[in-house]
């Protein structure tokens, strides 16, 4: 690549950014979601282990 | 019951391992990685490594700990013992001890030059450096090999920070640090990413370096990559940094659960935490941002030269051309120590919970002799040349691939892979898929040993020769082989003398 010459974003870029970005979040706040929804279970919004 | 510390909450559990996690690397190692192989590409073996060997591993590691907490063990030495009652058994979970302290080392050494790099951003310090070579000379006049007063002032501020963490204890010191550290840490990071996602055409002379095409810089797939061994190794290498598995350190962390503790969702919900950080909040900020402010080919080349090029040498610049520039540098290193306390402060623990676990010494002198340990260990570090590089590669490169087969094949082959299973599964707020049995079972511990012959075949010769290295670093790397090797046997002669006293007592008792 000469200096000055800019790869713009191809579909596949998108494709790769996009499936990586919303796999990511969807199972974070999954998993967010059932330690909440669990430590709600137990009764107290921060469980204590004990 | 064994009288062990306990985390409080559940949300400081998992914060505290999240911010075990989430260090330096995330922020400027994975960036660098990604862009230097293959780009998108990248994400791919990426993603397997995360699902066949991180998730996995991390899970042992959790119930590894779990296991041995609840028999009073807090390390791998221990846990391994309470594992297989073998003669060796102990011996194998040295590493666990020893590699995490020759990390906190030089690790907290690196954090303090964020601190350090946050009090010059607002005084204008480096401000008016135009060039990374300069600023690589303004980086070597402070924290090159020989020290400078400033070195020695911000690395025991940074000393001193960390052991009054971990003298505090793990519910009053790591836990309310995590609580503290990590919403702080995503604040700053979402904060910049708003920023630079907004900075439009920061050079109206270059048009095509904008935000979209920086992001291009790293996303943009090269799938002949994937024909590389190398971007699978990298790959490998990264996963296994980033989630801090094979450190021994969430071992440790997990000791302080009760035994029926979920530990599925809790160490999945780290992972993706850690995730979330890497790919979607660092890979948004120093590469996107090194690319607008230097073009192409001058992003390639930091991108390969490494975490100190990008994170203290070329993003000072960046801010320094920012409106608000003293500010936002501030943050980027604010955002960069809190990453590597919450780090260094786990990397500190497995030695400190062994002293007190193994040897029945209080907190407070476990806290205190690490701390004179490390005092006395720095002064190589900062003094001479490649010995901080060394210690790197054999603690990082070698030293957790090396653990995390022998934790894998201790806890699936030794242990056995019905009751290792139902570990992981007592108490799981989450059913984790039966096909993981078969992944823990075969698929990690031949990825892993895959791994090890992969290295050694192609690179292992060239690294223990040190082929390559300056001829004036040579004598300070075997210096610091050295220390690496004197860790280690100091670490074994301790469990030793710790099997005796168990040996004794039980005898006693």
């Amino acid at each position: 690549m000469a200096e000055g010459e800019v790869a713009r974003m191809s579909v596949a870029g998108w494709a790769f950014l996009a499936v990586s970005w919303i796999s990511i979040t969807a199972l974070a706040a999954f998993c967010i979601a059932r330690v909440l929804k669990s430590d709600k279970k137990a009764g107290a919004d921060e469980t204590p282990l004990d | 019951m064994n009288g062990r510390e306990h985390w409080a909450t559940r949300i400081g559990l998992i914060l505290a391992v999240a911010g075990s996690a989430v260090g330096l690397g995330n922020f400027l190692r994975f960036p660098g990685q990604a862009a230097s192989h293959g780009g998108g590409a990248f994400i791919i073996p990426y993603f397997i490594a995360l699902a066949f060997l991180g998730i996995p591993l991390m899970w042992v590691e959790w119930a590894m700990g779990r296991f041995g907490g609840t028999r009073g063990h807090g390390t791998a030495p221990g846990v391994f013992k309470a594992i297989w009652p073998g003669r060796v058994s102990k011996y194998l979970g040295v590493f666990g001890i020893a590699f995490p302290f020759v990390v906190l080392i030089y690790y907290t050494y690196i954090e303090s030059w964020t601190l350090a790099y946050s009090y010059f951003a607002l005084t204008g310090a480096y401000s008016g450096i135009g060039t990374r070579e300069e600023m690589g000379h303004f980086l070597s006049s402070f924290f090159g090999a020989g020290g400078s007063k400033v070195a020695y002032f911000f690395f025991i501020l940074t000393l001193l920070l960390n052991f009054a963490v971990i003298y505090r204890g793990i519910s009053r010191g790591i836990e309310l640090l995590a609580k503290i550290a990590m919403p702080v840490l995503f604040v700053l990071a979402i904060a910049l990413v708003v920023r630079v996602f907004t900075l439009g055409t920061p050079d109206p002379g270059h048009p095509d370096r904008n935000v979209v095409n920086g992001l291009a810089f790293l996303w943009n797939p090269k799938l002949s990559a994937l024909g590389d061994l190398n971007v699978w190794l990298a790959a490998a290498g990264q996963v296994f940094f980033t989630l801090s598995v094979g450190f021994g350190v969430i071992l440790t962390y997990s000791s302080y659960l009760r035994k029926h503790d979920d530990i599925a969702l809790s160490g999945l919900t780290t992972a993706m935490t850690n995730e979330f950080a890497e790919v979607i909040l660092a890979g948004s900020l120093a590469i996107p941002l090194a690319f607008m402010f230097f073009g192409p080919i001058a992003s390639q080349e930091i991108a390969k030269a490494g975490i100190f090029d990008l994170g203290f040498m070329s993003l000072p610049i960046v801010f320094d051309r920012l409106p608000l520039g003293a500010l936002l540098g501030c943050l980027w290193f604010g955002l960069l120590f809190f990453a590597g306390i919450t780090s260094s402060v786990s990397l500190a623990q497995p030695a400190v919970a062994f002293l007190e676990d193994e040897l029945g010494w209080p907190r407070s002198k476990a806290s205190m002799a690490l701390l004179v340990l490390v005092l006395v260990a720095i002064q190589p570090v900062i003094l001479t040349p490649g010995f901080l590089d060394e210690l790197d590669f054999w603690a990082v490169n070698v030293g957790i691939v090396v653990f995390g087969a022998i934790e894998i094949i201790m806890f699936v082959w030794v242990f056995g892979m019905n009751k290792a299973w139902g570990e992981i599964m007592s108490g799981a707020d989450i059913r984790v898929p039966r096909i993981f049995y078969y992944v823990l079972k075969y698929v990690t511990p031949l990825y892993m040993i895959g791994l090890l012959v992969l290295w050694i075949h192609q690179q292992g010769m060239a690294k223990l020769l040190l082929e390559g290295v300056p001829q004036e670093e040579v004598p300070w790397r075997w210096a610091a082989r050295g220390l690496i090797v004197l860790v280690i046997a100091a670490t074994m002669v301790m469990v030793g003398f710790a099997r005796r006293l168990t040996s004794e007592a039980a005898n006693n008792g």
